[in-house]
């Protein structure tokens, strides 16, 4: 190698060395911010206004599914519309009675049975995939139990939802009626607070069959369940107002739920979010929809 | 122009543009490796410590739903569950916080004590800062379910292993990219090494051209120097074919003036021939004549032979003259030369009644070369000074030894040279002389004679005065 060559290999290296410490400190400084930035601003302006849910979900499932709904009610209405849940259904029937909540979604039983005693109010009922007001509540067993009729559940154990739901209360005698099948046929039956966990009870094998309402069936029906038995229909759980709520606040909500179409690609996309029961749009309802209930609930109670 | 930034040598210049071009060129992409893989360690850390965060959100939202349906919770519950979340997180947890989105603790303060440091200059967010007496990787996730958020839970995380990693990938960096900097180097070292030295072997042919002999050819390539040295081979062999060319064209030309020189000088001969012919005519007719005597007869017989001999003899100096001699060379001496040609233009010089006289240096040393050359400057200079005199005219013929060099002068007291063809005299082809008296290739065929001896001719005229020329060549002293 000549001399002069020996010369500028070594200023390249001195080059890239003094590049290589001059670097160095910024090179390791592992700096890194990522600012917090509010999702979504919460019009703290606007008055707040509670919307009760029964339990017929988990407080987690209630708020998966509830909370894109008070969202849409903030954005439609003048009023924040903030969550308030309850323990049990009559907890919430009496939050709507001493003005807690303005609105709540109560269970069909519990609006019937409170009526009276705290002046509710039907405003809304949801509508069902067919557009109709009504649901149905279903018998599941496990998709590998032998069980397909009710007069299978002889011997059997089944689950109920909360005796203050619907399908808790009245499925025990629905049962007797068409099958004969009386709780005491059973070798074991219970109830729980939710709907859901009807469905885990008897997904986990706890139980040979369970009565749920007709989303959650549907909603389970993936993960290894079955329907084998239908009740008849019954009209769709209400959305109910008391004397405490004023006229603005039921009328926002009603033009707020009443103004969502379903045909629409948007609105599909927003209800996607929303509880099951409540994704298929709304239509006014009144006490007399809920009449066959009362005569049920007579029923049982004879 | 001579730029001081750039080295003089095409080696030097390779070396300091290739090697600076590559180094740039593995400089930026060692940054930008460097750069991604740093950014993926940190996208790697940020990742799991986010996992973390959002695990521990989880005992949050729980405890805030069994708050909101007014359900017991254990007085240490959120104690409980943030130090199970450190127990259970690969990366060591510094503090952790439970805000509001203003920055507001919603957990007692009372749980701050679980913490190991206090940030300072704390921010909400996600960030990596040197905290204290280390590296904090601070992760933030929101508390909620679907669009509910009740506040966010802001975790600080040991970074000093993010630190390390990153210092690993640096080091490695900078060996890797030293290497390959060092080994671009050294081959461009060799590249232009190996270039450059057949440039050099090219242009050491070029300079040394004259040494090198037609069959010593420089290797030949395929690539541009391996074409370059092959055209030059070429060239080369073009040129020394040209030269060999024109060397014969040049005996040719000489031979071609020595001849017209010859046919010059059959003129005077001429005369020399004739006088013993007219006497061998004269005695063979009185030889055929009945009444001549025994003794006559024997000297008209001896006449005949005398004239013969003298015929003989002028034939003899021609063809000795005339006769191509070939390129061996000998110690010469430039006196014979002159007296050789003297003899032959003697005819010439007594018909012009010329006092010509000689000056000859009897220590005159010899020169070193073809004899036929000398004969050939004193032959042309010569016949150039009695064709430049008159009837009666003068010639001196000189030779003389000084400072190692051979002085030869011819001068003429005749016409002398014009100014205007002073320049001229030396090119081939010209003449002043009538037609069909000279080739003017003389003086031209002279001084490519002298110049091939290594001497000069020099020139001294005036018109209608005479002229000198001295020629000047070295001595062969040894």
């Amino acid at each position: 190698m000549t001399r002069n060559g020996q010369i500028y290999i070594l200023l390249i290296l001195v080059i890239v060395i003094g590049l290589m410490f001059g670097t160095y400190d910024r090179a390791v400084d592992i700096t890194f911010e990522s600012p917090f930035v509010l999702a979504k601003s919460i019009d703290s302006k606007k008055p707040v206004k509670y919307f009760g849910v029964v339990s017929r979900y988990t407080p987690r499932e209630i708020y998966e599914g509830y909370q894109p709904i008070m969202d849409f009610l903030t954005e439609k209405t003048p009023y924040r519309f903030v969550l308030k849940l309850s323990d049990t259904y009559t907890g919430t029937a009496k939050q709507l009675g001493d003005g807690t909540v303005a609105v709540a979604s109560l269970g069909s039983f519990v609006y019937v049975k409170y009526k009276e005693q705290y002046d509710l109010e039907v405003i809304l009922k949801p509508l069902n995939q067919q557009g109709k007001g009504f649901y149905h509540s279903m018998f599941i067993s496990l998709e590998s139990s032998s069980i397909s009729s009710l007069s299978d559940l002889n011997n059997r154990s089944l689950v109920f939802p909360s005796q203050e739901s619907l399908t808790g209360q009245w499925m025990p005698s629905y049962l007797f009626s068409e099958a004969r099948v009386s709780l005491s046929n059973l070798s074991k039956y219970d109830y729980v607070s939710h709907h859901t966990t009807v469905a885990d009870k008897v997904l986990s094998g706890e139980y040979d069959a369970g009565v749920v309402k007709e989303a959650v069936a549907e909603l389970y029906k993936e993960y290894g369940l079955k329907v084998f038995h239908i009740a008849p229909k019954r009209t769709t759980i209400p959305l109910v107002v008391s004397k405490h709520t004023d006229q603005k606040t039921r009328q926002s909500i009603m033009d707020a739920l009443l103004s969502l179409d379903i045909q629409q690609k948007e609105t599909w996309d927003l209800l996607e979010l929303w509880d099951k029961e409540l994704s298929y749009g709304f239509e006014k309802a009144n006490d007399n929809d809920y009449e066959l209930i009362r005569d049920i609930i007579n029923q049982v109670d004879r | 122009m001579k730029s001081i930034f750039l080295p003089s040598t095409l080696k030097s210049r390779l070396i300091l543009v290739f090697g600076s071009l590559m180094v740039v060129v593995m400089s930026l992409s060692s940054i930008t490796v460097f750069e991604k893989m740093k950014s993926l360690i940190l996208e790697k850390y940020i990742e799991s410590a986010q996992r973390v965060t959002h695990m521990g959100t989880i005992s949050i939202v729980d405890g805030m739903l069994a708050a909101e349906t007014e359900r017991a919770l254990p007085t240490d519950y959120y104690e409980r569950s943030l130090r199970t979340l450190m127990k259970q997180s690969n990366q060591e947890i510094l503090y952790a916080y439970f805000l509001d989105e203003n920055g507001q603790s919603l957990l007692p303060a009372a749980l701050n004590h679980i913490n190991k440091i206090n940030p300072n200059d704390f921010k909400l967010g996600t960030s990596v800062s040197y905290q204290q007496k280390g590296w904090v990787l601070q992760t933030m996730s929101g508390v909620g379910i679907s669009t509910k958020v009740w506040g966010y839970l802001v975790l600080g995380f040991d970074a000093a292993q993010i630190h390390q990693e990153v210092k690993q990938v640096l080091f490695l960096i900078y060996v890797a990219s030293g290497v390959v900097i060092l080994v671009i180097l050294f081959a461009t070292n060799i590249i232009a090494e190996t270039m450059t030295r057949r440039l050099n072997q090219l242009s050491v042919a070029v300079d040394q051209f004259n040494l090198y002999p037609v069959d010593e050819a420089l290797p030949e390539g395929d690539d541009e120097i391996g074409r370059l040295a092959s055209n030059f081979n070429r060239l080369r062999n073009r040129l020394f074919q040209s030269r060999l060319n024109l060397k014969q064209s040049e005996r040719n030309l000489f031979h071609a003036e020595k001849l017209a020189s010859i046919g010059r000088l059959a003129a005077g001969v001429a005369h020399e021939i004739n006088n013993p012919l007219t006497g061998i005519r004269h005695s063979i007719n009185n030889i055929l004549e009945d009444d001549i005597s025994t003794k006559d007869h024997d000297q008209y017989l001896n006449l005949i032979d005398e004239a013969l001999k003298n015929i003989e003899n002028v034939i003899s100096k021609l063809l000795g003259f005339s006769r191509r001699k070939g390129d061996s060379q000998s110690d010469s001496s430039m006196n014979d030369a002159i007296i050789t040609v003297v003899k032959l233009l003697d005819f010439s010089i007594q018909s012009k009644n010329i006092d010509f006289k000689m000056d000859l240096d009897i220590e005159l040393p010899e020169i070193h070369c073809n004899p036929h050359v000398l004969d050939e400057i004193a032959m042309n200079l010569i016949m150039n000074a009695i064709d430049a005199s008159d009837v009666g005219g003068k010639i001196l013929c000189m030779t003389h030894f000084e400072k190692n060099n051979i002085l030869f002068c011819v001068e003429d007291w005749g016409h002398g040279i014009s100014h205007q063809d002073i320049h001229k005299i030396f090119e081939p082809f010209f003449t002043t002389k009538e037609v069909g008296k000279g080739t003017g290739l003389g003086l031209y065929v002279t001084q490519e004679i002298v110049n091939g001896l290594g001497g000069k001719i020099d020139l001294s005229t005036k018109a209608s005065a005479g002229t000198k020329f001295t020629i000047k060549l070295p001595a062969n002293i040894s």
